[in-house]
């Protein structure tokens, strides 16, 4: 059932992308708007803004972190996945719309075709190919740049500005919009959806979106690279489930204007509240840096990526290097539910043996929770861990459910491993998180 | 969707230029037809 509701997103979109579509077939005669070739490549160009602009919409809405969705795509870190997904396929079509439009007259005359594709006089079009343009420039730096994560996260959010420009292009230019009043309004209805969801997330968000406030407790070093930090709740507390992950921004110099992702590393009914990082950029460097007292704004819970949730007591959890941060909330709840009767093989891998830093903690939960095994697993001994190895040392893994976190290589290969075994779909649990 | 993007925008940018090109070989409103290339 559960795996139902996780597609109702992905369905949903398919439908709200379809509507305008089908507003567009069914409100003027199609024989002449397919009748030569200058009306088919006009048809063809407004329908590629249609889409274009229904999906730069869709994921607009998607990228403003509205819990109420997250469900309806199988947790944050997938409705993250589509919003990548659905803007990226937004721009080929907003991409491949100018050309259409312009082709139209390569029948005629090339010199007509290429000056179509150029800045004139016309506002409404000039404003299409300035969104257009920056568009372009800033999924570039998106996808390629190696600048600072918060710079690239900063022009990332500008996209909303360029989408707002792009809107004022499809509804001041005479075309499609101007003659056919409900796909307007349709298309009008998703523009206003997504630019409040850009006001209330990124505009505004500091006022509009409500967190938790906590305070620094305590900074732990676990290893070189790896910091514990603890906070303690000053009011209201938030209510996780273990697996569930937040956004949390701590109001000191240097990192107060970014906010980033954790896993929670307590058990939900641990009277403080615990996240652990690896040092693995420049806010996560500075973690250790954090000074007892500091205020921590913390927004959440996400993601469904919990053993609760599973379809059988019985499961596999694999644990990749610092990817075990969802796990070790999993495994404390567990030493705070003794009687849960879940049944776990628990698979900790690192590349290294002094990398298990918490092999010792879950040994002694294993102990107090006999369902609980865990099995170390380092690669300098044993190779990457494979399926053969853990159906090897759980002898089966069919009818279990099975949790996969580590780095996105080790998942994509331990997940494909798992289809090919015949594990379905439904059985197997990841999460990959990725911002941009 | 690195790879889509890659794809999609070096196909724009290389449709664009060589239409501007031709559009300069083109050289005035009524000028050089897409038949006019043998296409």
């Amino acid at each position: 059932m559960r795996s139902f509701k996780g597609k109702i997103g992905l369905l949903t979109i398919i439908f709200v992308t379809s509507f305008p579509l089908v507003v567009w077939v069914f409100s003027a005669p199609l024989s002449p708007r397919f009748g030569d070739l200058f009306s088919i490549l006009s048809s063809l160009g407004q329908l590629t803004a249609i889409v274009g602009t229904t999906l730069f919409s869709l994921a607009l809405l998607l990228s403003a972190r509205l819990w109420f969705l997250e469900e309806y795509f199988g947790g944050l870190d997938r409705m993250y996945n589509v919003h990548h997904k659905i803007g990226t396929l937004a721009l080929l079509f907003l991409l491949v719309h100018p050309l259409l439009l312009a082709f139209r007259y390569a029948p005629t005359s090339l010199y007509l075709t290429a000056t179509y594709l150029l800045p004139s006089g016309d506002w409404p079009k000039n404003l299409g190919i300035i969104a257009l343009v920056i568009l372009m420039g800033l999924l570039g730096v998106t996808f390629y740049a190696k600048w600072r994560y918060q710079i690239r996260k900063f022009l990332h959010q500008i996209l909303g500005i360029v989408f707002f420009i792009g809107a004022l292009h499809a509804f001041l230019i005479s075309g499609a919009l101007s003659t056919m009043s409900l796909l307007k309004w349709s298309l009008m209805c998703f523009a206003i959806l997504a630019l409040s969801a850009y006001l209330y997330r990124t505009i505004f968000g500091r006022m509009t979106v409500s967190r938790y406030t906590y305070k620094v407790h305590a900074v732990h070093q676990l290893d070189e690279t790896v910091t514990e930090v603890v906070m303690h709740s000053e009011g209201a507390r938030m209510q996780y489930l273990p697996g569930q992950f937040l956004f949390v921004r701590f109001k000191q110099g240097g990192i107060e204007r970014e906010t980033h992702p954790f896993s929670i590393s307590s058990a939900p009914s641990e009277p403080v509240l615990r996240i652990t990082a690896k040092a693995l950029g420049d806010f996560t460097n500075e973690l250790r840096n954090l000074q007892v007292g500091a205020t921590a704004l913390v927004e959440g819970p996400f993601g469904s990526f919990t053993y609760l949730y599973g379809t059988n007591r019985n499961q596999i959890w694999i644990a990749g290097g610092i990817g075990i941060t969802p796990f070790l909330n999993m495994a404390r709840n567990l030493r705070m539910n003794p009687q849960s009767g879940h049944s776990i093989d628990f698979y900790y891998s690192t590349k290294t043996a002094e990398e298990m830093i918490f092999l010792k903690e879950l040994t002694e939960i294993a102990q107090v929770y006999p369902g609980l095994r865990v099995i170390p697993y380092n690669a300098d001994q044993y190779g990457f861990l494979t399926m053969d190895a853990v159906q090897k040392l759980s002898s089966e893994i069919m009818g279990k459910d099975i949790y996969v976190c580590g780095p996105p290589p080790m998942m994509h290969s331990l997940i494909a491993q798992c289809q090919a075994k015949g594990v379905p779909k439904h059985l197997i649990h990841s999460e990959e998180f990725k911002l941009l | 969707m690195k790879k889509a993007f890659l794809i999609g925008v070096s196909l724009f940018w290389v449709i664009v230029a060589l239409t501007m090109t031709l559009g300069v070989l083109a050289g005035r409103p009524d000028g050089l037809p897409i038949s006019g290339l043998g296409i």
